[in-house]
């Protein structure tokens, strides 16, 4: 229990050096090994005493999250952490984190976390009559990430009172399903839920929140329409340790509207998912824990229209994993020019890869896990699917070389997988991966000429990159016209900007859009040489309008 | 931890009453009365169990007709929960009962149980503000409620039943708690510093405990009177600046190689009185064996180890005292478990369908030797297609079995191992292979009814009473009392036995006072209802 002890002394060392004001640079102390320190700072700018800090890794399996607070002088410091990636959350009541400080850090780093106070937003829930309603569940769903953000039940004269709440438009709903663990008596508990002002989920009205900000008024006129009963039985892989999540989810975001937990895995359990309005929806049964090998069934496509659906049967299949092996290839001494200056010397442990459906852009949180310091790496309990893997990088120095799987027996040659994704069967196993990262990554920061939505592409300029899929960088620029592409293997590319497209797969992932990319770009033939470890900045770039 | 408190619910309770394939012939009715006149048109459930959870199978509802009535048919026998209490109306009986939020009974088959009336009243609202000594709003804190009985004794309300939200002050430091039994309340936020008590959970910090207005010591806490239908409003709570909380860590090891065991987990715990009360449990440690308690008040706990969910490995209890500084260190050591294989019969059929009862059955063992110095939940087996069961990871101690609740209408009617029957319960030693258990089973439709009188004073509020049926040195079924102050023991085999009720105080739930043994016999299934004498003082 070393750590703690450093702990228990670092705090006290730390508050007997005086901050009376914002600390801007990281004290030496801080390029300690395993340690993240930082200062929590208020709106005004002044240093939080007494903030929580949560320290979650990102990707790294069985690491319990860690908490400290910060001293008189709103500084705090994480000692003991593995090599990876951490993401870092202050917190006080009614307080919440600044989203630029909603990013990963990494063990040697310092911190800069504001808080700043969430919006408070209250309201009255009446039924037909204009009687209160208590007892109701108020949900805030954000409207971009369509999560849950709060809830908070109405009193006795149907008021509620949500604070704390981060900026953002969100919709309002009033819940009636006894949902949880209530034992009270609802006259609600089979409807569909009622979006403010008195509306459905597709009329909903979205209510824009700033921070600090207190909103008045977000009544709900409850609609009391009653929902339907999705019922069915589960077969096939039930026995596990972990319980069986049944959801009910909306095609396009992937957002449950319904679910339920089965936890006892008897052959043939069934399952009933009440209050459910008319739609169509995608109905999943899941089996995942931890390491421990899980099932999932095919999405079942199913109807509600004006009636209970019964007798839906979900049948768990075993799920897949990806495995392999991550190499860091050196820059030869000679090929790195005296200017290149790296900020920080990052390890294998702190890249996070994540694995993604190609085809499914919805899931809120794909799985994500971290090489282990030689590199292996391993993911579990996928869906079967085409995957194609993503990867954060914590080091600007470094870029993706390529991702391969092993020779298959008829060419004889690796199967270039940055090109191909990988499919997964049920119950397949991809074993022996090959991610090689290198090192003497250029980086590109310019600004449109004229600014205007636009999409900036780069394109390998070589005939026999054409296929090179990681060769190919994508980015959309800011509303100013800014934009940065990072992580560029060096050499020689064309630079084009196209009108922003509700697209949300990388161009480069097909090979026709590559091929358009590429005759559009020579057209257009702005072209730009990388160096080894080379930060071109301030490039200007001409949007062609057709 | 509400995660793990649900846990906690779920396995002690989930699936309790099953539906049976026998014909389900019992009933309950009555009347529900709101402010003393009937209540029409209001929704009562009934959870078999009870303490189920609104998923609970075999939940129903109903709503009472316009006369108040209610009436729940074809009911499978077993132990029910009643609860006509809303969001606004709360039972009468609510503070003195102790199977509170629900009133419970328990049906044989065929039992027609009348009159088991739900009396509402309107609840009252009590509300106010929580600042610290700057005048500041207290934002996100639980206020808690304690009332005064009718012995002028001061009871925690137990908030599991209601609106928990309710409980937790507001951006403005704001709380509102509403639906309340009229009676005579305490309104306190923050932590008691004492045995039992305790906090964890919030590295910021945490408030001594005080009452309204501002005071530490309960006895001059200012008494609430809530009515029915009435708000007391202003009842304001100012609190001294928070006291630090403190850390404690450690690590699991396998005591023999004294090397981290992959997926270990632990269980956190309040020492109470002289047992240990789990906080929550289950919980993995790292990789390396570490696991971190944060946020702890200072207090006495205790942490627990295993090898994880399926592992033969069990640990003793660490024991530990926070009092005003971090704890690291601690080192909980894993020891190889006791096994316990065998095979469940069933005696004196060959009917192929009561036969097929069995498979995917569950039965449960509890070590009765740990249970005195730990709060714990029994173990549970599947009995596999082949009759036999696997239980591993026990303590050395003494193990006693029962029946899932699957098995609705059996009873064990004997235990034995190596061929030989057990005259007590199983005797486990550390890590011992325990093979050839046999469970011999029988279909039991035997039902041993009763009542238990009090005499020497009034039942003290949220005490609970059991009721022991035992067979020799073998206890061979528990249960508790309803709410009627009447139990029924079903599926007991023919045989003779002995009945005792114990009372249970609710705040470290030991014995507190036990009535004489009563002797009984069962033939062909009955026995004339039995009446037990419990002395409470």
């Amino acid at each position: 229990m070393k750590t703690l002890l450093t702990l228990g002394i670092t705090l006290l060392s730390l508050s007997s050096i005086s901050y009376a004001q914002p600390i801007t640079a990281p004290p030496p102390e801080a390029k300690t090994k395993g340690t993240i320190t930082g200062q929590v700072l208020g709106a005004d700018g002044k240093p939080v005493p007494n903030a929580a800090v949560a320290v979650t890794a990102v990707g790294l399996r069985n690491q319990p999250s860690r908490a400290v607070t910060t001293n008189e002088d709103g500084a705090f410091r994480v000692v003991g952490l593995k090599p990876g990636a951490y993401r870092l959350r202050a917190s006080m009541p009614a307080f919440v984190t600044a989203p630029e400080g909603l990013r990963n850090f990494y063990p040697g780093e310092f911190a800069t976390l504001r808080l700043v106070k969430g919006g408070a937003m209250t309201g009255k829930v009446t039924d037909a009559n204009g009687d209160p309603i208590p007892g109701m569940n108020i949900k805030l769903i954000g409207v971009r990430e369509m999560s849950s953000t709060a809830s908070r039940r109405t009193d006795d004269r149907g008021i509620y009172r949500i604070y704390g709440i981060p900026a953002g438009n969100y919709v309002v709903l009033a819940d009636g399903l006894s949902f949880g663990w209530s034992w009270m008596n609802s006259d609600y508990e089979e409807n569909i839920p009622t979006y403010y002002p008195s509306a459905t989920r597709d009329t909903a009205l979205p209510v824009a929140i700033q921070h600090g900000e207190e909103l008045t008024g977000i009544d709900i006129r409850y609609r009391s329409e009653r929902g339907y009963r999705v019922s069915g039985k589960l077969t096939g892989a039930l026995e596990g340790q972990a319980g069986i999540n049944i959801s009910l989810n909306y095609p396009a975001s992937g957002n449950a509207v319904a679910s339920v937990w089965a936890y006892d895995n008897k052959q043939g359990i069934a399952f009933e998912l009440r209050g459910v309005p008319n739609g169509e929806y995608d109905l999943i049964a899941e089996r995942k824990r931890g390491d421990e090998t899980g099932a999932a069934s095919a999405p079942r496509r199913v109807i509600v229209a004006g009636t209970d659906v019964t007798g839906v049967e979900l049948k768990l299949m075993p799920l897949s994993s990806l495995a392999g092996k991550v190499m860091l290839e050196e820059l030869k001494a000679t090929e790195r020019p005296p200017t290149c200056e790296i900020k920080r010397n990052a390890v294998l442990e702190e890249t996070i890869i994540t694995a993604r459906v190609d085809e499914d852009t919805r899931r809120a949180q794909p799985p994500t896990t971290v090489p282990t310091a030689p590199g292996d790496f391993k993911l579990n309990n996928l869906d079967p699917g085409h995957y194609r893997l993503d990867f954060e990088l914590p080091s600007e120095d470094w870029y993706l070389r390529a991702i391969t799987l092993p020779a298959e027996a008829a060419t004889k040659k690796p199967v270039d997988a940055a090109r191909t994704g990988i499919a997964l069967r049920s119950g397949e196993s991809a074993k022996a991966l090959t991610i090689t990262i290198a090192k003497g990554a250029a980086s590109l920061q310019g600004k449109m000429t004229t600014a205007q939505p636009a999409r900036v592409h780069l394109i390998p300029v070589e005939k026999e990159r054409a296929d090179d899929v990681l060769r190919y960088a994508e980015i959309t620029a800011a509303s100013d016209g800014t934009f940065t592409l990072r992580h560029l293997a060096p050499g020689k590319y064309w630079v084009l900007a196209r009108p922003l497209t509700e697209a949300t797969r990388p161009v480069a992932w097909d090979s026709t859009e590559r091929a358009n990319l590429r005759h559009e770009a020579e057209a257009a033939s702005q072209m730009i040489q990388l160096q080894p470890c080379q930060r071109v900045v301030d490039y200007q770039l001409t949007l062609l309008t057709k | 931890m509400k995660v793990s408190i649900i846990a906690a619910f779920l396995l002690a309770f989930v699936g309790q009453a099953q539906p049976t394939n026998e014909p389900n012939t019992a009933s309950i009715s009555g009347r529900v009365t709101l402010n003393g006149k009937p209540a029409k048109h209001i929704h009562v459930t009934l959870v078999p169990g009870p303490y189920g959870s609104p998923d609970t199978p075999g939940r129903q509802k109903m709503k009472t007709d316009d006369e108040g009535r209610y009436q729940f048919k074809r009911l499978a026998a077993g132990r029910y929960g009643l609860i006509a209490a809303s969001y606004l109306n709360t039972s009468v009986e609510f503070l003195t009962s102790a199977t509170k939020p629900f009133k419970v009974c328990t049906l044989a088959a065929d039992e027609e149980l009348k009159d088991f009336d739900l009396a509402l009243v309107r609840g009252g609202v009590l509300t106010g503000r929580v600042t610290d000594t700057d005048g500041n709003p207290v934002i996100a804190t639980e206020v808690q409620l304690a009332f005064v009985d009718g012995q002028s004794k001061r009871q925690r309300f137990p908030a599991f039943q209601t609106n928990e939200d309710m409980f937790v002050t507001d951006d403005r430091g704001v709380y509102r708690l509403f639906g309340l039994p009229p009676g005579r309340y305490l309104v306190s936020v923050g932590v008691k510093v004492g045995p039992g008590e305790y906090t964890f959970g919030s590295t910021r910090g945490y408030y001594k405990r005080t009452y309204h207005p501002n005071v530490a010591d309960e006895a001059q806490a200012t008494v609430i009177e809530v009515k029915a239908e009435e708000e007391a409003t202003g009842i304001d709570l100012r609190v001294a600046p928070m006291e630090k909380t403190y850390q404690a860590s450690g690590r699991i090891v396998d005591a023999e190689t004294n090397q981290p065991i992959a997926g270990s987990m632990y269980d956190f715990g309040i020492v109470e009185g002289e047992k240990l009360r789990s906080v929550y449990m289950g919980v993995s440690a790292d990789e390396q064996g570490q696991f971190y308690l944060r946020g702890l008040s200072p207090s006495r706990y205790g942490v627990t180890a295993s090898g994880g969910l399926t592992a033969n490995y069990f640990s003793d209890p660490t024991l530990f005292e926070i009092t005003d500084k971090d704890i690291e260190g601690l080192e909980l050591k894993l020891q190889r478990g006791a096994t316990i294989n065998g095979s469940a019969v069933i005696e004196g059929t060959s009917d192929p369908t009561m036969l097929a009862k069995l498979n995917a059955a569950t039965i449960t063992a509890e070590n009765t030797s740990y249970t005195k110095i730990a709060h714990v939940y029994p173990s549970r087996a599947k009995i596999q297609a082949n009759g036999r069961f696997n239980f591993a990871g026990f303590r050395p101690g003494q193990i006693r079995f029962d029946l899932g609740s699957e098995l609705q209408g059996f009873s064990i009617l004997r235990v034995e191992h190596n061929g030989a029957e057990l005259r007590d319960s199983l005797a486990v030693k550390s890590g011992e292979q325990l093979n050839n258990v046999r469970i011999v089973i029988a279909a039991a439709n035997g039902i041993v009814r009763g009542t238990v009188n009090f005499v020497g004073g009034l039942l003290p509020n949220e005490s609970q009473v059991k009721i022991e049926l035992r067979r020799g040195n073998l206890i061979s079924r528990v249960t508790e009392m309803d709410s009627n102050k009447r139990f029924v023991l079903p599926s007991i085999a023919d045989g003779e036995y002995e009945l005792v009720a114990r009372l249970f105080a609710s705040s470290n739930n030991t014995v507190s006072s036990s009535s004489p043994p009563q002797r009984i016999r069962v033939t062909n299934g009955t026995t004339p209802d039995v009446t037990l004498t419990l002395n409470v003082r």
